[in-house]
């Protein structure tokens, strides 16, 4: 009788001494390979016409930067909850009611009337109360897994993916009903923001708003503060890495769940309140049908990715946007390699999936050592 | 170390006051009335834009789903392969598919810097970015399907499918034993409701001369693509309110399979195939349905651009509304490999055969297939009506049944001698006041059209209201 088993051991003594960075690369160069060869295996296609179209996509990095922006603003409110081991998988959800709050306040509100003149100063605060009260909101959204990992010890993974749908559910309500617009030519959604209320387009990269940029320096340099330089920072980090030794230290332990999950989901909402003004510019019915782009859900990667490391959320979330969007590039290649009538589009998702798979591998093997055992 | 900290902070500091400086800079920079200042102004002197004729041509199409699906997505790809390769000589083309509306804009980017010239947006929503990107390339020809913005490197074009819904609502009149009939629609957008309406008219012109008291319900779910949603929508109209007879907007076969299965446990529920060749897969429980051929579309805008006909600079009221008489709208649910079209499934021919009705314009009686193919024949035929269905200019004239010539002929037929949308029609508001569309909807929310007038190309592509037979269930 043979039996094989599967050991798998903690290295203590860190033997593989491979920095992040670096995993972060060899991943990203395996994960190519590994995709190639796959996509070679149904196409037959050129390695040429592969490796020059990864690079005409880094160089045209005008289509990266909206991705870019949103994933980094995402991933870092997912990546402070994480420093915590609060597995903040309702960024999603989070990320709608930062909408919400945003599109209420600059078009359903008393303030919006008030703010939202002629005056282009006033438009400013309008602006800045919109994505402030879409902070609120996502963080609201985000309290309530968070109070009740703290408080019942109900996990916090089930309860946020439920509350998604919920917050998609509310987006409906709210589009389909009340918010309902006047202009929309019968289809189900609110009306367009008032032009005062949306964000400033940067002369020269149509693609960017002042106020996003901002905020993303502004919140990745106030997440990075709040990890490495406070009291409250290092409490997370402890809460994440030995709660034991903060329970024991009588710091309260509760309270630390309770504010990183109110912090990450008040930078989700955030992110979602300036989609909203900045690109999205309304509601549609059936917001859950991809019309949030997933970044909620994308940019989970983007914190796995970066792991435990603030610094690296920028250049995972790059990666992240720039897979995707080669992505979209091969199906120009593809098309005419596959029979017609097959959709390109599945091969375009394999790039995100094969580096996080190879990441995934090779972090394992780093803090662990996988052994297979036969005996007889 | 105290150092490192000190100019730490002051990094940090900087970069927090930059931020917010920006911050406030984009929020203030709103156009607003200022005092007088002496402006230099720079002249932008716009250049004549080079009009030469394309040796080659190279073309992209943007879509907004997947083409694997049988639906919207599918059909414009198909009409893509055919143009590809029937103008291989000269024409190159690529595509996206499954573009969102808010990445619309870097797609385009992408496409005009390899080099594409020519790009078809399929889908309403992105209409608005497609009117920005042709600002923004004002070499690039934009053609922009089912909506309404133009420019001068922009058209428009739609083919649409209201004459196909009344030929199937003739047949659902006939087979309809409860007189109650649904209809799932993705959105209660005028499209919609024109396609609706037409239905529930062809319906009610046999149903009633069977002695049914012909109603057609009606379950919006928001979407277009929404297999789950449409199959719940049929279930609910099946079970709920009796219906035996279903058509439908969503891009997906999923009905005519929900059809087939109660066919197959014994009910029969008909339905009509929508958009794509439905029939394989309800062999059973489809009647007949609607088919599209963008390809005649596609391949007409490519030839004229090929010749120098359509360039950059005259799109303005190019906008194609192609029905029946065109071809790029068929009867049917099933293309044979030899590429004709099985227009009535051969399951239902004998018993559409044996139900005799009178022809409301001859007042002869014949069966019920012969009424619908009088009635195809009708629309089919309008040799000088496809002229006007290519410009803004001309669609008002698309409802002129004759133009008086003098001479011996004393007039000429001009459109087709049959419309579906002809008066006594009595209907209600789908939207009324400032949400409608119409003039008849802003003013009442009844609508009464008198007998004998023809509705207008503006009266049908904004329609917005539903004949009284239409019952709204709402949003499901």
């Amino acid at each position: 009788m043979v039996k094989i088993s599967l050991v798998v051991t903690k290295r203590y003594k860190k033997s593989v001494s491979t920095s992040t960075p670096a995993i972060l690369s060899l991943s990203l160069l395996l994960g190519l390979v590994i995709s190639y060869v796959l996509i070679w295996f149904f196409t037959k296609l050129d390695p040429a016409s592969f490796f020059s179209t990864f690079y005409s996509t880094l160089a045209s990095y005008a289509g990266l930067l909206e991705p870019l922006l949103f994933l980094s603003l995402l991933g870092t409110a997912i990546s402070v909850a994480f420093y915590g081991s609060f597995w903040n998988v309702g960024a999603e959800g989070q990320y709608v009611l930062g909408m919400l709050g945003a599109i209420y306040l600059v078009m359903f509100s008393p303030a919006s009337s008030m703010l939202l003149g002629s005056d282009g100063t006033t438009a400013g605060v309008a602006k800045l109360l919109a994505v402030a009260l879409g902070g609120f909101l996502g963080s609201l959204w985000s309290l309530l897994p968070g109070v009740l990992k703290a408080y019942t010890k109900i996990g916090e993974v089930p309860v946020m993916l439920l509350m998604n749908y919920i917050a998609y559910s509310i987006s409906d309500y709210l589009t389909a009903g009340p918010w309902k617009g006047r202009y929309t030519y019968g289809y189900i959604r609110t009306d367009l923001i008032p032009e005062s209320s949306k964000l400033t387009v940067i002369p020269g990269f149509e693609i960017l708003r002042y106020e996003v940029v901002a905020a993303v320096a502004i919140v990745f340099i106030g997440a990075y503060l709040l990890i490495e330089r406070t009291w409250l920072g290092l409490e997370i980090k402890v809460l994440g890495s030995n709660p034991v030794a903060l329970r024991s230290s009588g710091r309260d332990e509760k309270k630390t769940i309770v504010l990183v999950s109110a912090i990450s989901g008040f930078i989700a909402g955030l992110a979602g309140a300036l989609r909203l003004l900045g690109y999205d510019y309304r509601l549609a019915y059936n917001i859950g049908d991809g019309k949030t782009g997933f970044y909620g859900y994308t940019a989970i990667l983007v914190a796995w990715l970066s792991f435990r490391d603030l610094k690296l959320v920028l250049p995972s979330a790059l990666i992240v946007s720039a897979l995707s969007s080669f992505g979209y590039r091969m199906q120009m290649s593809l098309k005419g390699l596959l029979p017609p009538g097959v959709s390109a589009f599945a091969f375009s998702q394999i790039f995100i999936g094969v580096t996080l798979a190879v990441y995934t591998v090779i972090r394992i093997t780093k803090e662990y050592s996988v052994k297979l055992v036969v005996a007889r | 170390m105290v150092k490192f900290r000190a100019v730490y902070a002051l990094v940090v500091a900087a970069a927090v006051v930059a931020g917010l400086v920006g911050f406030f800079a984009g929020s203030t920079q709103v156009a607003r009335p200022g005092p007088p200042v002496t402006v230099t102004v720079v002249r932008t002197v716009t250049t004549p834009i080079p009009i030469s004729i394309p040796e080659k041509v190279r073309a992209a199409w943007i879509y907004v789903g997947p083409i694997g699906d049988l639906g919207w997505s599918y059909m414009h790809d198909l009409g893509r392969r055919v143009v590809e390769n029937l103008f291989k000589q000269w024409l190159e083309t690529t595509y996206y598919e499954s573009v969102r509306e808010a990445e619309l804009l870097s797609r385009i980017d992408e496409l005009v810097r390899a080099g594409y010239t020519v790009i078809f947006t399929t889908s309403f929503d992105f209409m608005d970015k497609t009117y920005e990107a042709s600002l923004k390339y004002p070499n690039v020809l934009f053609f922009h399907c089912s909506g309404y913005k133009r420019w001068d490197n922009m058209g428009t074009y739609f083919a649409d499918l209201y004459q196909i819904y009344y030929l199937n609502g003739l047949m659902a009149g006939a087979l309809t034993k409860s007189g109650k009939i649904g209809y799932v629609a993705a959105f209660t957008i005028p499209e919609v409701i024109r396609h609706i309406n037409a239905f529930a008219i062809g319906a009610r012109e046999v149903g009633e001369q069977l002695g049914k008291s012909v109603e057609v319900y009606v379950v919006e779910i928001g979407a277009w693509f929404a297999p789950d949603k449409a199959v719940d929508a049929a279930r609910y109209l099946v079970d709920v309110f009796g219906v035996d007879v279903i058509a439908f907007t969503e891009d997906s076969s999923a009905i005519v399979e929900f059809a087939q299965e109660l066919h197959r446990k014994g009910k029969a529920v008909y339905v009509f195939g929508h958009y794509a060749p439905m029939y394989e897969y309800g062999p059973d429980a489809v009647v007949s349905g609607q088919l599209v051929r963008w390809e005649v579309i596609y391949a007409d805008i490519l030839v004229k651009i090929r010749s120098g006909v359509l360039n950059a600079a005259n799109l303005r009221h190019v906008d194609y509304w192609y029905l029946l008489n065109t071809g790029a709208v068929e009867l049917g649910a099933h293309v044979f490999e030899n590429g004709t079209v099985m227009m009535v499934n051969p399951k239902y021919v004998p018993e559409l055969k044996n139900v005799v009705v009178r022809d409301k314009l001859t007042g002869e009686r014949v069966s019920v297939y012969d009424l619908v193919m009088r009635r195809y024949e009708q629309m089919k035929s309008a040799p000088l009506l496809q002229s006007l269905q290519f410009s803004a200019i001309t669609h008002e004239l698309e409802n002129t049944t004759y133009v008086g010539i003098g001479g011996r002929e004393k007039r000429y037929l001009v459109s087709t001698i049959f419309d579906p949308f002809v008066g006594p029609l009595e209907g209600w508001c789908r939207y009324t006041g400032d949400k409608a569309f119409t003039e008849y909807c802003r003013k009442s929310d009844r609508v009464s059209i008198p007998t004998g007038l023809r509705l207008g190309h503006a009266d049908l592509w904004n329609m917005d209201w539903f004949v009284s037979w239409v019952k709204y269930l709402g949003v499901r």
